[in-house]
């Protein structure tokens, strides 16, 4: 005791922290000691829960011996786990890191609806109409009808001269008699520029759009992928912006979605901003720069980040 | 594949959606919204009156084909939910169907390559919407006892599983609380008014339904309910709950009772009789008495079409029972019922399938004078993500463990019962109407004018008639001419006048974005004099000349798929197939029905596109090809 009183507290208080350590991990008696497995009747249970799909109650139901081959496969997995983890496999294993950063994503904000500020005002979203109302412009569509003629029957020549001749054919008036069997639909309704091109082709389909301002009235033929077409536009629906009582449930959902996914991506970056990045390539860097920018200001721009690193290539 | 190339994907791959940060966001895009009342700010959205449909003038003489899916789960049904399906509610599952961008609940942003016409989201009626007002903590539910008991249940699901979290809250308890009137009410408004929103007639037509989810000693006996209406007709009655009875005639009176307090219209399609284990096309009633004609006056009434095909298995025909069909041992699920307690046995099969169900249908109709089994065919997914996917290149699985991911295949569906590689990218719904509006596609799915597909869109035309003739199929106007002088697919022949046997035109093309067609066959299904059933498959139509042998089965038309890398090329097999047909084997005094079956060359099955993209390595006995296919609604012959 002598001594003790003699010493400086510093060096006790090291010394028996110390010895404490020692003991601790030379008994193997730490939680999660590397090299001890502990088994018990929880562990066992949980194992059987999580890893085999049963009841953790059904350990009860084992025999002695299956609860010792029980133990003894634990005992493996586990063994085999730790080692695997000692080895960093579980860092190396893309599966196993998409799994954990998925788990951490879902919980992060974004699921709160206080937490992105809901409800919405309605500044905010007159705001987002006048930034977004382009994307709610619905594109121009037209209705048509069309009298086919199959290239792959008659070849190019013939089925176009057999168009041209049927423009003027007064049995137009019974249009659906007229030409050859159409692979696809032969009226269409209220189609868009792109659904057309993608049965015709691009340039067929400008072409109808270009003569659609007239309708009731035969014209062609036009060529497309399949062959040549005579074609009645017989309705056409302009392109049209909608006004803004008309589309603000969209708007709503729209822009809490987006409020939900920044505040995500915020969660992301401030985990993100939490380390520093040494490398050789200066765009990393930067990207991380900006990633805290953003954190600080608690506004999300778009990255030029893949743009960047591909030229850093 | 080139260094260039591969570097230009890998970019792709990993930029994409970095470019995306602000401008498409659907992520936890409003489920909240589901149930009525929940928001004021949505409540108050409904106020504005959409643009009025006007239907562009047009000839429907013709009809148009448009595609759906007719049985489709999201975050709403209580399987789906607990396995993980929280963030895709029937909001997204309409959004996603109609072409939009959806988050999946595996974090990937999914979308299609061709929008659908029409969707019904149907969700399980048993405890509706329950887990996930539970989690929100919703006041309807929060200090209620189903509130608490069922949120026990969902605590201890993680730790000990379903079926034990189950039990070890029964123990303590006692039975579960049924869910209260009004939390239904007020569920099922939330439902039929999200459907409503985002009905758009002409363009996008969405079915309100549900499931009602009846199973016998873990037999499947499932039925899809779909209602013709709106939201003010829908929303006067509450989905029935097969938990307290799971008599379908419980539920056809129940179909009878909202036709009659409503004056609007409904019907129900059952599904996965491969999973009854010899119930779904029994013999016998429920109740266990023999069928009789009110029974099948009844069944045909309120279930004009069957869903042949689904990913848990395809219904078609099963080998065992159609042994000279070399097409029949396709996507089979014959191994138990659909909880999977009880192994398969030989006899049942005979009650499964479709095809033998539609032959027994004939010996009914002799027999009680009514035929029970007079339905159509269509396809249907049955998945659980809300996402509908029948691509075998783009498949996201059953449930949300079985979205991609490199080792979904082994895992085990629902984690308890097959593994995941079992599931089929399948099926569709492919309608026949004059326009795409709620009542056209209810009206034709009762006539039956619909057909399934295996996931593709083979587009197919099926007419029956007494005079057509051979050039009849190369009109122009084929199509009018044939449901001016026959019927199309779904219908009886009209009466007989002359002497001739029944012949058929038949029109199909290949899905746009997938394979050639392999060829077209014609199903007979029969009663021969000594009144036993028959059935005989036709090649009517095959790709690269191929020739129609006067005996066996035609050649095949072999395989382009590189299994290594999962690719195939359109390099054999056709674009289109047309043909007349009539039967050389016609006997007027016996009855019979004809369906098409189409086959699309073989392309890789969607396990291999999984292997090639992830690189993982397939047991031995997942198949590496597939032959998808179209399967038409039958033309009955009655004499």
């Amino acid at each position: 005791m002598n001594l003790l009183k003699r010493m400086d507290p510093l060096i006790v208080f090291i010394l028996v922290g110390s010895l404490l350590t020692w003991g601790v991990h030379a008994f193997g008696l730490a939680k999660g000691n590397d090299s001890v497995i502990m088994i018990d009747q929880q562990v066992l249970s949980d194992y059987l829960a999580s890893q085999m799909n049963e009841s953790a109650d059904s350990l009860a139901e084992l025999t002695q011996e299956e609860q010792q081959q029980l133990a003894d496969r634990y005992i493996r997995d586990e063994a085999l786990f730790r080692e695997a983890k000692k080895l960093g496999l579980d860092q190396m294993d893309g599966a196993i890191r998409s799994r954990l950063i998925q788990s951490l994503k879902f919980s992060l904000a974004g699921n709160d609806k206080a937490a992105v500020g809901y409800p919405l005002t309605e500044e905010e979203l007159q705001d987002y109409w006048t930034k977004n109302s382009q994307r709610y412009t619905s594109s121009a569509r037209v209705s048509l009808s069309h009298i086919f003629f199959d290239v792959a029957r008659h070849g190019k020549d013939v089925a176009y001269q057999m168009a041209s001749q049927s423009l003027t054919d007064e049995r137009i008036q019974n249009w659906l008699a007229l030409g050859d069997r159409y692979p696809y639909q032969r009226v269409f309704n209220d189609v868009t520029e792109d659904v057309l091109a993608g049965e015709w082709d691009a340039e067929a389909a400008a072409q109808v759009f270009h003569n659609a301002e007239e309708t009731g009235r035969w014209f062609g033929p036009v060529e497309s992928r399949w062959g040549f077409h005579l074609i009645r536009i017989d309705r056409k629906l302009d392109s049209r912006a909608p006004v803004y009582e008309e589309i603000r449930p969209q708007l709503v959902k729209a822009l809490l979605n987006e409020k939900r996914e920044a505040a995500r991506e915020q969660a992301v970056n401030e985990i993100v901003s939490r380390y520093s990045v040494r490398s050789d390539y200066s765009v990393k860097t930067e990207h991380v720069e900006k990633i805290k920018h953003v954190v600080k200001t608690g506004h999300v721009v778009k990255t030029e980040y893949a743009v960047k690193s591909e030229a850093a290539q | 594949m080139s260094k260039v190339v591969r570097a230009a994907t890998l970019r792709k791959r990993l930029f994409t959606s970095a470019h995306k940060v602000t401008a498409r966001c659907c992520f936890f895009a409003a489920t909240v919204s589901l149930v009525a009342g929940f928001s004021t700010v949505h409540a108050a959205e409904k106020m504005v009156a959409k643009e009025p449909f006007s239907p562009a003038l047009r000839e429907p003489v013709e009809n148009h084909l448009y595609w759906g899916d007719l049985h489709l789960h999201t975050s709403l049904s209580s399987d789906a939910y607990i396995n993980g399906t929280k963030n895709v509610g029937q909001e997204e599952a309409y959004r996603f169907a109609r072409g939009e961008e959806v988050v999946a609940d595996n974090g990937v942003r999914a979308k299609l390559k061709q929008p659908l016409d029409f969707l019904a989201v149907t969700d399980h009626s048993e405890n509706l919407g329950l887990y996930s007002l539970i989690e929100r903590k919703n006041p309807l539910v929060v200090g209620k006892p189903i509130g608490d008991r069922y949120s026990e249940v969902l605590e201890l699901f993680e730790k000990v599983g379903l079926r034990e979290a189950f039990m070890t809250v029964m123990r303590k308890y006692g039975p579960m609380p049924e869910m209260p009137v009004d939390m239904q009410q007020s569920i099922w408004s939330g439902v039929v008014e999200t459907a409503d929103e985002y009905n758009d007639p002409g363009n996008f037509t969405t079915l309100i339904g549900y499931e009602w989810t009846s199973m016998i000693n873990g037999d499947n006996l499932h039925r899809v309910v779909l209602f013709r209406d709106d939201a003010d007709k829908a929303s006067q009655i509450v989905p029935l709950s097969a938990l307290e009875d799971p008599d379908p005639e419980t539920l056809w009176a129940s179909l009878a009772k909202y036709e009659e307090k409503t004056g609007g219209m409904a019907l129900a399609i059952a599904h996965n009789g491969n999973l009854s284990n010899g119930r779904m096309f029994s013999p016998n009633r429920v109740n266990g008495e023999p069928m009789d004609q009110q029974y099948a006056e009844a069944r045909s009434r309120w279930e004009p079409v069957y869903e042949v095909t689904q990913m848990k298995g395809d219904g078609e025909a099963h080998p065992s029972l159609s042994s000279t069909d070399e097409f029949a041992n396709f996507e089979n699920w014959d191994t138990t019922n659909v909880a999977f307690t009880q192994d398969k046995e030989p006899w049942m099969l005979q009650y499964e399938y479709a095809r033998s169900a539609l032959l027994d249908g004939l010996v009914y109709e002799q027999d009680l004078g009514a035929n029970p089994f007079k339905f159509g065919l269509i396809g249907g997914t049955d998945t659980h993500t809300g996402l509908v996917t029948t691509e075998e290149d783009n498949y996201f699985g059953k449930f949300h463990g079985s979205e991609p991911a490199p080792d979904r295949y082994i895992e085990k569906m629902g984690k308890q019962f097959e593994p995941n590689w079992k599931l089929g990218a399948s099926g569709l719904t492919g309608v026949w109407a004059a326009e795409n509006t709620r009542e056209a596609i209810f009206d034709a799915i009762r006539r039956r004018e619909v057909y399934a597909t295996t996931g593709t869109r083979i587009r197919l035309r099926f007419f029956g008639g007494w005079n057509f003739e051979e050039q009849d199929i190369s009109r122009a106007d084929y199509a009018r001419y044939a449901y001016q002088s026959g019927v199309p697919m779904g219908s009886d022949l009209p009466h007989r006048e002359q002497k001739s046997a029944p012949s058929f035109l038949i029109h199909a093309v290949r899905d746009l974005d997938s394979a050639y067609l392999d060829r077209i066959q014609v199903i007979k299904g029969w009663v021969d004099s000594d009144g036993k059933t028959r059935e005989k498959i036709y090649d009517v139509a095959l790709s690269d000349n191929r020739k129609v042998p006067r005996r066996g089965s035609a050649k095949k038309v072999g395989s382009t798929v590189d299994v290594e890398n999962a690719t195939y090329q359109n390099s054999i097999g056709a674009p289109e197939l047309a043909t007349w047909w009539q039967d050389p084997d016609f006997k007027a005094d016996q009855p019979a029905f004809y369906y098409v079956r189409v086959l699309q060359i073989p392309t890789p099955r969607w396990t291999t596109y999984d292997a090639a993209y992830y690189g993982t390595e397939l047991p031995e006995d997942v198949p590496r090809t597939i032959q998808d296919r179209a399967y038409s609604s039958p033309i009955w012959y009655r004499p």
